[in-house]
């Protein structure tokens, strides 16, 4: 059958874009934060300690993406009928947003994120708003590819291994498990050094929004410094765990879990920070 | 025509809280898994304390004085490692995952069927949400006549 675009776009009763825009990403938002609520499993979840709790729980990244892709949703827009190239994947992640399974969540994000990104007629505003939601979708997608993360997990024990050996304990790897003497860590897929990534791409992208800057391709070095950052301290702390019992308690349950997360929040602040700063102009070399 | 489109969505917004609503109680409905499984040992005629501090079961059956251990293991591969530590020797593996039972771990392919059981459980024909863990049991290697019983059930 031939999808006849024009009828398509007729059908839609001349709903402009920023209109379009505006409902697919208020039902985005509903399911998104509909699903923090009902997957904190708490018994009241709507009750004002729950529900601050889970919202608190998000992540502090993704309640600023959701303000910022509010806020450009908010920007004015000229007024213009929505062709079936935005039309249709704006409906498709509306039916994908839907479904109440978690996963489902991070195609609808992807789709409608695309969408807005890709489609050049829309104004820089809902581009902006676009790149965040791709960033949401990759964020809430992450955690579900279990099954890659478990497979770094194995990397992440050879590259501890690596470490603690430089530092003179004799440590046994196999597999995800990293062995000091009768006492063992497991690198479990949500401890992996690829757990963080996506939130560290997603507070790139926000920090740099933020700092009103527009991203290109030069910001694809401070982006990977970033990523490689969040790495190396993710590994730097899985080898902080590995000597006894203590040390893991103190970072992983211990005041070390907030040692650790400040500096990456600073890491995961900073690079786009350094990438948004103004460049010096330079002076002209007298004639 | 432009109304239709907006009543389309709101109609979508609450079909999107209905459904979570909905998915929210059946996550509270579900029981902890791993006391399913005692209790589902226990109706099997395999006698056990429920689960330790640890997660593990010890459990023996009629006709083997061997105790044996029973636990459940993330379906994602994480925990494999452990899998493997868990099973003694002279043991064999019973991998049980929504009444599949396999000798092997790679034979089980347990993501189709949690996706299944998951769009059971929102059509309204399954009452609970589906275990994020398999069911391992490491019958002694003295006691084949084990392997008999209904360990299908264990894992539904």
């Amino acid at each position: 059958m031939k999808l006849n675009l024009k009828a398509f776009v007729s059908r839609t009763g001349g709903l402009d874009s920023a209109q379009l825009c505006g409902w697919s990403v208020a039902l985005a938002a509903l399911a998104y934060w509909a699903d923090v609520i009902a997957g904190s499993h708490a018994a009241q979840p709507l009750a004002p300690a729950a529900l601050s709790a889970s919202i608190f729980g998000a992540g502090a990244f993704n309640a600023a993406a959701w303000v910022m892709v509010m806020t450009r949703l908010l920007a004015p827009a000229p007024a213009r009928p929505a062709p079936a190239t935005l039309a249709v994947p704006l409906l498709g992640s509306a039916l994908i947003c839907v479904l109440p399974i978690g996963i489902a969540l991070a195609p609808g994000l992807l789709l409608l994120g695309l969408a807005l990104l890709l489609h050049t007629d829309l104004p820089a505003s809902r581009r902006e708003a676009g790149l965040l939601l791709l960033g949401l979708g990759v964020g809430w997608g992450w955690p579900f590819l279990r099954v890659a993360h478990a497979a770094i997990g194995h990397l992440d024990a050879q590259a501890v291994g690596f470490i603690v050996r430089l530092s003179g304990l004799d440590v046994l790897v196999q597999g995800n498990i990293v062995a000091h003497g009768p006492f063992s860590i497991e690198i479990l897929p949500a401890c992996a050094s690829s757990s963080p990534l996506a939130e560290v791409a997603l507070a790139y992208v926000v920090v740099a929004l933020y700092c009103r800057h527009r991203l290109s391709k030069a910001d694809l070095p401070w982006l990977l410094a970033s990523l490689l950052f969040s790495i190396v301290l993710t590994e730097i702390r899985l080898s902080l765990m590995v000597p006894s019992w203590a040390d893991w308690n103190w970072w992983h349950n211990g005041p070390g879990v907030t040692v650790y997360e400040l500096i990456a929040l600073s890491g995961a602040g900073l690079f786009p920070w350094l990438a948004a700063r103004p460049q010096p102009v330079p002076k002209a070399l007298p004639a | 025509m432009k109304n239709l489109v907006r009543c389309g969505f709101l109609l979508l917004m609450l079909l999107a809280i209905h459904a979570r609503v909905t998915w929210y109680r059946l996550g509270q409905a579900s029981p902890p898994p791993l006391t399913t499984v005692a209790e589902r040992l226990t109706a099997l005629g395999v006698r056990n304390d429920g689960p330790d501090q640890n997660g593990l079961i010890e459990a023996t059956a009629p006709g083997c004085a061997i105790r044996f251990p029973v636990g459940m293991f993330a379906l994602d591969g994480g925990e494999d490692m452990r899998m493997a530590e868990f099973v003694p020797p002279d043991s064999v593996p019973l991998y049980i995952y929504l009444g599949k039972v396999r000798t092997a771990r790679r034979e089980l392919h347990p993501a189709s069927a949690w996706f299944n059981a998951n769009l059971a459980a929102m059509a309204g024909a399954r009452a609970t949400l589906p275990p994020t863990k398999l069911v391992l049991a490491a019958l002694p290697g003295q006691c084949q006549q084990l392997a008999a019983l209904n360990w299908a059930s264990v894992s539904q």
